[in-house]
Order: C-alpha cells, then sequence, then structure tokens
C-alpha cells in the first residue's frame, strides 16, 4: 500500500526527468546544436566519470567547504539568533547590522575575500556561511520569541529563571523553525562555496567548472554542476532528515 | 499582445525591403569587444564617431564580453557579427566545432606576460621555479607554459597555478596573495595605479623568444558566406580607426571619453600607448595595419596543437583567412 502510494507521489516527477532529458537528446541530435553550447546527455553522462578529471579530490574539495559553510552558518546563526530573543537591546544592536551584511551582493564581496583571506578551503567556508546564515538568525529569534503566552505564564507560575524557560520552553519552540532554516542554508552553502571557487581556486567543482569552461569543454562544466547539485542534494536530504527525526512534530513549518 | 505584434511586423517587414531595395540603408552590425573597455578599444569608438562604419552603410554597436570565450560563443551563435578573440583560445575552439575564423590582428608582437612585484620580482623565466602563479584557466600564458619553460629550459613542474577571475589579477598581485599574474603587457598601468609606479616587475614574453598570435578580429562562417561585404567594410573601417589612434592617441582618447565616460582617461592612455607598441613593427609597416603573417600563424596553430591537449588537431588553413583585409597603411608621420 504505501509502496503504491510512493510510485503515485513520484511518477510524474519522474516522467517530467525523463522527458526532459529525451527532448535534450533530441534538441541535441536533430537540431545539430554543437558540442561546445550544449553537449548531449549521453556525453555528459561519460564526462562524469571522465577520468581525465580527479573527481574525488573535486568532490571532496568542496563537500569540505559546504559542510564546514553549513555548519558555521548554523552554529553562528542560532547564537546571533539567540542573542537577539534574549535581550532587546542587542536586538536593537545587531538587527540592522545584520540585514545590512544580508543585503550585500555575496559576488562582489567575494573578490575582497580574496585579498584579506588568501585562497582555499577556508575562505570558501566563510562565503557560504555569510550567504546562508541570515535565515538562521531570523528564524531562530522568531521561533524564540513567539511562543505561546499560556506557556510563559506556566512557567512564571513556577518561578523558573529566564535561562530555564529559554531551555524548556523556548529553544524547543524554535526547533522546527531553525531546522526550516537549515533547509534555505544547505542550498546557499553551495552556492557560497561554488562563488568562492570562481574567484580564486586550485582544486573544487567550481575549479573544474571555470577550467572546462575556458577550453569550451562545455560536457565536464555540465558533469562538474550534477556533481555539485549531487552534493548539495544529499546535504538538503540530511538536514530533512534530521528535522524529521527531531522535530516530527513540526513537519511542513516551512 | 497580436494587435501589437502586426505592426511591428509589417515595419519590420519594411524595413527589411528597404535595406535590400536602397543602398542607403544602414545594416545593424554587432561588434563584441573581449572585455569591459580597455585601451585597445578606442580605435573602435573613433571610427564609430568619426563616421567610418556609418560611411559604409554600417550601423555599429560595440558590445562588451566577458573575455574570448564568451565573444568566440557571441559570434558563432549569431548574437553578434564580428568580435574581438585571442587567437590561441580560438584555435583552440575550433577543435571543439566552432565555426569562426581570424580575419585580421590586433597586436602583432605578442603581449603575454607575467606581472609581479619588484619587491619579490619574476624577472626571468628562471624565477618562476617555485613560484605561485594566478591565472585564469584560459590564459594563453597558462596553456602554453610548457612551451614557454621548454624554450628557456626551465622545469614547467615547479611552477604552482591558481585559478583567479580575471578581475581579481591586479589584487592578488599588490596584496601578495601570489608571487606573480598572467596578464597582458598593456596592462602595465593599471598594476602601478594599485601597486605603485615603478614597483610592478613585467616579464614580456616576447623578450625570451616566444612569439604567439594574440588579439584578433574574428568572425563566423555564416557572417563570411552571407555578408561578405559588410564584414571586408567593417574590418577597413576598423582598421582606419587604429589609424587614426596612431596618428593622434591624445584625441582618440578623448573620443573614447566622450563615448564611454566611466573610464579612467589617465590609465587608459598608458594601456593603449603600451598597445601601441605591439603594433609598430616590419610586419605592420609594409603589409598594412592588422595584416596576417601566414608563417607566424601556422606557427601559432602548431603551438596550440602541442600544449592545449585538444579533442582533434586543428589545421591552419581553418582558422584565419585573408579574403576580408584590405590593407589601410600606417600613418606615416607616427612618432
Amino acid at each position: 500500500m504505501k509502496i503504491k502510494a510512493l510510485i503515485r507521489q513520484y511518477t510524474p516527477t519522474v516522467a517530467l526527468f525523463i522527458a526532459l532529458l529525451g527532448l535534450w537528446q533530441i534538441a541535441v541530435s536533430i537540431g545539430g546544436i554543437r558540442e561546445y553550447l550544449l553537449p548531449a546527455p549521453a556525453s555528459v553522462w561519460n564526462s562524469l566519470w571522465n577520468p581525465e578529471v580527479a573527481w574525488a579530490q573535486h568532490l571532496w574539495a568542496t563537500t569540505w567547504e559546504i559542510v564546514g559553510a553549513f555548519f558555521l552558518a548554523a552554529i553562528v546563526g542560532v547564537l546571533l539568533g539567540v542573542a537577539i530573543a534574549w535581550s532587546p537591546l542587542l536586538a536593537n544592536a545587531l538587527v540592522p547590522f545584520l540585514v545590512f551584511v544580508n543585503t550585500l551582493p555575496k559576488v562582489a564581496v567575494a573578490p575582497l575575500f580574496l585579498i584579506w583571506l588568501g585562497y582555499g578551503i577556508f575562505p570558501n567556508m566563510l562565503m557560504g556561511a555569510l550567504i546562508g546564515f541570515f535565515p538562521v538568525v531570523i528564524n531562530t529569534a522568531v521561533g524564540l520569541s513567539q511562543v505561546e503566552q499560556d506557556m510563559l505564564d506556566l512557567g512564571r507560575v513556577f518561578n523558573a529563571p529566564k535561562w530555564k524557560i529559554f531551555a524548556k520552553i523556548r529553544i524547543p519552540n524554535a526547533l522546527p523553525y531553525i531546522l526550516s532554516a537549515l533547509k534555505i542554508t544547505a542550498t546557499a552553502a553551495v552556492v557560497g562555496a561554488i562563488v568562492g571557487e570562481f574567484v580564486a581556486s586550485q582544486q573544487g567543482l567550481g575549479y573544474v567548472i571555470v577550467t572546462t569552461q575556458s577550453s569550451m569543454n562545455t560536457g565536464l562544466a555540465f558533469a562538474a554542476l550534477i556533481w555539485i547539485s549531487v552534493v548539495g542534494l544529499v546535504l538538503y536530504g540530511l538536514v530533512v532528515l534530521l528535522a524529521h527525526l527531531w522535530a516530527p512534530w513540526a513537519e511542513g513549518i516551512d | 499582445m497580436k494587435r501589437t505584434l502586426a505592426p511591428s511586423l509589417a515595419l519590420a517587414l519594411a524595413a527589411l525591403l528597404a535595406a535590400t531595395g536602397s543602398a542607403s540603408a544602414q545594416e545593424k552590425w554587432t561588434f563584441a569587444l573581449n572585455w569591459f573597455p580597455v585601451g585597445d578599444h578606442a580605435a573602435y569608438w573613433v571610427a564609430l564617431d568619426k563616421g567610418y562604419y556609418k560611411a559604409k552603410e554600417l550601423d555599429v554597436v560595440l558590445e562588451n564580453s566577458k573575455g574570448s570565450g564568451d565573444t568566440i560563443a557571441k559570434v558563432d551563435t549569431g548574437r553578434a557579427d564580428a568580435g574581438l578573440a585571442d587567437a590561441a583560445v580560438l584555435i583552440a575552439s575550433k577543435a571543439r566545432g566552432t565555426t569562426v575564423k581570424t580575419i585580421g590582428m590586433v597586436f602583432d608582437k605578442t603581449p603575454l606576460n607575467i606581472f609581479s612585484l619588484k619587491s619579490k620580482p619574476l624577472a626571468k623565466p628562471k624565477d618562476l621555479e617555485g613560484a605561485t602563479l594566478g591565472s585564469p584557466p584560459g590564459d594563453a600564458q597558462r596553456q602554453m607554459f610548457p612551451a614557454f619553460a621548454k624554450a628557456n629550459g626551465i622545469d614547467a613542474s615547479k611552477v604552482k597555478w591558481v585559478n583567479i577571475e580575471p578581475a581579481a589579477k591586479i589584487a592578488a598581485v599588490v596584496e601578495k596573495r601570489m608571487d606573480g599574474v598572467s596578464d597582458y603587457t598593456t596592462g602595465l598601468p593599471l598594476y602601478e595605479k594599485a601597486g605603485g609606479k615603478g614597483k610592478i616587475q613585467m616579464m614580456p614574453w616576447a623578450d625570451f623568444g616566444f612569439d604567439l598570435y594574440s588579439m584578433s578580429i574574428m568572425a563566423s562562417e555564416k557572417t563570411m558566406k552571407e555578408k561578405p561585404k559588410q564584414l571586408k567594410a567593417f574590418l577597413e573601417a576598423s582598421y582606419m580607426g587604429w589609424r587614426d589612434v596612431m596618428a593622434d592617441p591624445k584625441a582618440a582618447m578623448v573620443i573614447f571619453k566622450k563615448r564611454v565616460p566611466e573610464i579612467d582617461v589617465d590609465a587608459l592612455t598608458e594601456n593603449m600607448m603600451m598597445g601601441l607598441e605591439l603594433m609598430k613593427t616590419k610586419q605592420y609597416a609594409e603589409g598594412g595595419i592588422g595584416s596576417i603573417d601566414d608563417k607566424r600563424m601556422c606557427a601559432s596553430v602548431d603551438l596550440v596543437n602541442t600544449y592545449m591537449g585538444l579533442p582533434k588537431k586543428v589545421e591552419c588553413k581553418d582558422v584565419y583567412t585573408k579574403e576580408f583585409y584590405t590593407k589601410v597603411a600606417m600613418p606615416t608621420a607616427s612618432n
């Protein structure tokens, strides 16, 4: 029964995917589109396993950057969110500044990172974190403050100190909000890592894209894109799974 | 929607008829510049401003691009009628199925070069061993480095290359994030602007026995076949622009500034002057501005075939044609 439901749910997805692949192949083989503009799906598939590219090494570097960016954004984001919810003074001081940082176009900031921090895995992690931390801050703060008044009154009746109300009432309330923000952060971390690699890099999937594009080897660039999306999807899936396990009562709060 | 489409369609048809019917109609012509405004673009703005294109019935639009890969794609797919591209990149692109060909040169001497700081200079090829160099992967210096290393007897494997965005090159050197970066000699004024006058070290490859064609004007097979007359006219008018730049660089910059107000005149004037240095050659004096030397072109193709790891060998005759070239003589009173 359950399997049937799953099949019914995913049939349209798979059908659309296959149809698009088919269209793509037809467009390339019948439309006579040249390889460097749009490589055929079959040639992209071959590029995915092309031994000329050290895929494992590049996947490893980019995955590191993405995972690092994700955790950095998560930790800093939650801490800032707590600070904002904890003290109105801090909120007044921090929020305008954070909004300002968030509105900066990160692509324009990336070359400055090169000057300040050099190149490598760590600056790219920072870039990913910079793009991804803001939703965590906001959702944490909102989750911590939008608590049912009854619950807070209950805490007060028992004379619970502020930190205990935080730990026992506010944080559990905020958890679904935070997890929902982390889904956004997961994709933002991917963007950040690639933006960083585009500006300066010696390895990583963004490095592969820039390198292969410059020699018009578009098949390999597509392959790198697919590997990036694999990393991104796996991270996203893990966050969804975590949310499912950790705060099952809050499904679909996005 | 439909209502608005019909009259515009009719207008377009009318325009088309007019264009084929009368000789005085201006034909729209897009020229893809290789980058954001740099000094060697002045010539095309001069040609445009002085009406050289217009006199040949071309309504030219000059469009910025992001490097030779971008201009080649634009021209090859018909989004531009002609464009500027590095010859080495163009040659390599032929192996991947593009139909573009070089129809005339810009620089005669190679501008390939490596910049570093005088405080830690990379002055001769041997200095490169053990150095970290920043370079976009498409730069000819990076692709051709094995050839350069071999010619100068240095160990290419001892040089560490880092991918960087073209816009980050200057900062990477000046802020000492890398020992050197690959860039055309003509970029010197911009490096000096950031790093200080006299603080920048050059290593022009031309000084170390390396010759490779670089900046060129190119067009696609489709343009060559369908608009041969216009292409020839465009090329001649462009070299007339170059001739005027050579005769009076200052006046050229005034026009450039008028047309593109965002430019930094001081930096780009020097930038342009350095470009002119690469054009004051015997080849251009005798053959005309932008004339192609068959032997050197084929030697460039050989280098690309040998060192760029192409999926198939490129034939020399497929990468260029002199069919559209009209001789424009260098100004006689040139400095």
